[in-house]
């Protein structure tokens, strides 16, 4: 990172388009490299920013650092994650929602609680069993990295905690939505020092941003 | 279990390593004593008790506990040295004057996840100013601060100021229930508006009040920080507490530092101890505080000695990465000279030795028997400058050879005459 400079980390995959949209929407110019995903680094052309393009679960990592200053990741990622950064600004797009769901065709009916325990698999092991604690369920978490919605089908869990948009896939492998935990939209993350020693590019990108979003520039 | 394995969270550092915290610390420390500071040293363990003492669940929910045997109480390893120091005047030192101005230099142990900066065993360099409420205390702690890094050589750094009555002052006012509180603070640690919003909406407090909480995540940046908090210092504590953070920041400002300082208001990161103006030291290379500290006039008090107090401390291990991540870490330096020493008869080596460590330099002897390439690449491994040789086929008996190694320049010289110039000065190096 050169001195001055604000390094900026973007994920890959579902949140990328729009969060390279926002920033051009601040009047950040020369990112096209990394809306047609040829590149996975780039400056823009003042040379004020530095953006990189990373696995959203590394996202937090990054920031928490201070390899990079700013980042943008999903909610769900952050309360997974617990890390130690700001979270100054909710981006207010790819909202999605955290729900537990279950079989259709299973027989018991009604809130796990009552259960003593239930079998949970999950790609957010820590947020999972957090929720399930509050409630005062003794879950044992199954952590999976994928594909979450054959687990009950397989018979390896109960419930599965995952990230739904439409709902269509848990249908399809019938599964139904039980509880919502929260719904995640996309979140400007800042590393502590960059808050504090370059406050005036991170507030100004900040205060950007905010105007990007209310005025829908995005 | 693997023979050589090691617990998670703590460190052996190897001359390179050992040499380098020395350094920081030995700089450091040389700030506080030209501040007329001086050193006290605590235990290891004490009182689980000690630490407990407005600490919060925070710190003490992370000290290593066991059990003493003679008492059955449970002790603590050091966990934070502010508390000892407190335990240590409240005990031993209510009939000094006052100020009093005590420093240490000493490892502390915490149950961290060892991630971004954080370790279980970690070393800090910091100080106490007891029996002062004044706001030059506080800038002293600053000022101090200040010096610190620019002693250690760091160029860019900021002092982030606060002021914790400010926030409490508010939250005094809510009066949230222990979980609301928690939530609330959570939401300001992150400056996370979104869900401080959405914690404080449905609460039925005036206006004015939610928006002070919720202005708290927007203050910090420069001097103006100050004038907006005048706008949101919604309760007559808060109001005082800003007024007591303009008084400091006019003293800091006094002093030409306030290009070091930003504010920042919301910071919920100080310990349940702290009282008044409290700050943090960050460096533009680091994601983490290198240090930090601030006012506890509550704590001496718990111990018996009602006494206001502030303090601060440098956390060395991220110090040297700072300076590391600035690049200006100083070249390791092993000892000054190896001796190679062909000749059988060893006096004149020994003496050579004994010349230049009464004169005050490092001087190895190398006691493995090879050709004088395996010395040479011996005293380099080990970051030796110089190297004097003796005794080598072809040499009279009663010349060395400097060689200079960085340079990779030879003198030859008369041992007599070279230990004479050594004695007398004529001949000297950098220690």
């Amino acid at each position: 990172m050169r001195r001055g400079q604000i390094a900026i980390a973007l994920p890959k995959g579902r949140l990328l388009a729009e969060a390279i949209k926002l920033f051009e929407a601040t009047g950040v110019q020369g990112l096209e490299g990394l809306a047609e995903s040829r590149r996975l680094l780039c400056e823009d052309f003042t040379g004020a920013y530095r953006f990189l393009v990373l696995r959203p679960a590394d996202i937090p990592t990054y920031v928490e650092y201070g390899a990079t200053d700013m980042g943008v990741v999903g909610k769900d990622i952050l309360l997974e994650q617990e890390r130690d950064v700001y979270e100054p600004l909710d981006l207010k797009y790819g909202a999605c929602r955290l729900v537990v769901a279950r079989p259709t065709n299973l027989e018991d009916k009604g809130r796990p609680v009552g259960f003593s325990s239930l079998r949970v698999a999950t790609k957010y092991p820590t947020l999972t069993e957090r929720y399930f604690t509050e409630q005062g369920v003794q879950v044992e978490i199954i952590r999976l990295s994928g594909s979450i919605e054959l687990a009950p089908l397989a018979g390896l869990c109960e419930r599965i905690v995952d990230l739904v948009d439409t709902g269509r896939t848990l249908q399809e492998n019938g599964l139904e939505e039980v509880e919502e935990i929260t719904t995640a939209t996309a979140r400007l993350i800042v590393n502590r020092a960059a808050l504090k020693t370059k406050y005036q590019q991170v507030r100004g990108m900040i205060e950007r941003l905010t105007a990007a979003i209310q005025g829908g520039g995005a | 279990m693997i023979p050589t394995a090691i617990p998670k969270g703590v460190r052996v550092l190897s001359p390179p390593e050992a040499a380098r915290l020395r350094w920081v610390e030995k700089r450091l420390v040389s700030v506080f004593q030209r501040w007329g500071f001086r050193e006290v040293l605590t235990p290891t363990f004490e009182y689980l008790e000690v630490f407990a003492h407005g600490a919060g669940d925070g710190v003490q929910g992370k000290a290593f506990k066991f059990v003493d045997r003679q008492t059955g109480l449970l002790l603590a390893l050091r966990s934070d040295l502010t508390p000892q120091v407190a335990r240590m005047v409240a005990a031993t030192m209510q009939h000094h004057p006052l100020p009093l101005r005590l420093a240490y230099s000493a490892s502390v142990f915490r149950h961290e996840e060892p991630q971004a900066g954080r370790q279980r065993e970690f070393f800090q360099a910091g100080v106490e100013l007891i029996g002062s409420d004044r706001p030059e205390a506080d800038a002293e702690m600053i000022s101090m601060a200040v010096e610190g890094c620019q002693e250690a050589g760091l160029r860019y750094f900021q002092i982030d100021v606060g002021q914790v009555e400010y926030l409490r002052g508010m939250l005094n006012a809510l009066n949230p229930s222990p979980e609301l509180r928690r939530k609330i603070l959570s939401a300001l640690r992150r400056k996370d508006t979104v869900e401080l919003e959405l914690t404080l909406r449905p609460l039925p407090v005036e206006t004015r009040l939610k928006d002070g909480i919720l202005n708290l995540t927007t203050l910090y940046g420069g001097e103006a920080v100050l004038e907006q908090a005048k706008v949101w210092a919604v309760t007559e504590q808060s109001r005082l507490a800003l007024e007591n953070l303009i008084q400091v920041y006019q003293v800091l400002k006094a002093y030409g530092l306030a290009e070091h300082i930003i504010i920042d208001l919301g910071e919920t990161y100080a310990f349940d101890y702290h009282t008044g103006v409290v700050f943090q030291v960050f460096t533009e290379s680091l994601g983490y505080p290198i240090g930090g500290g601030g006012r506890y006039d509550n704590l001496i008090g718990q111990f018996g000695y009602p006494c206001p107090a502030t303090g601060f401390a440098f956390e060395l291990e991220r110090v040297l990465a700072a300076l590391e991540a600035e690049g200006i870490l100083p070249a390791d330096r092993g000892p000054d000279f190896l001796i190679i020493d062909f000749n059988p008869d060893k006096r004149q080596a020994l003496h050579i030795a004994q010349t230049l460590r009464n004169t005050g330099y490092a001087v190895a002897r190398d006691i493995i028997q090879r050709d004088l390439e395996g010395s040479l690449d011996y005293a380099r491994a080990s970051a030796i400058p110089r190297a004097i040789i003796l005794g080598l086929e072809g040499m009279p008996g009663d010349a060395l050879t400097l060689r200079d190694l960085t340079t990779a320049t030879e003198t030859t010289f008369s041992i007599a005459g070279f230990c004479q110039q050594i004695k007398d000065g004529t001949l000297k190096w950098p220690m």
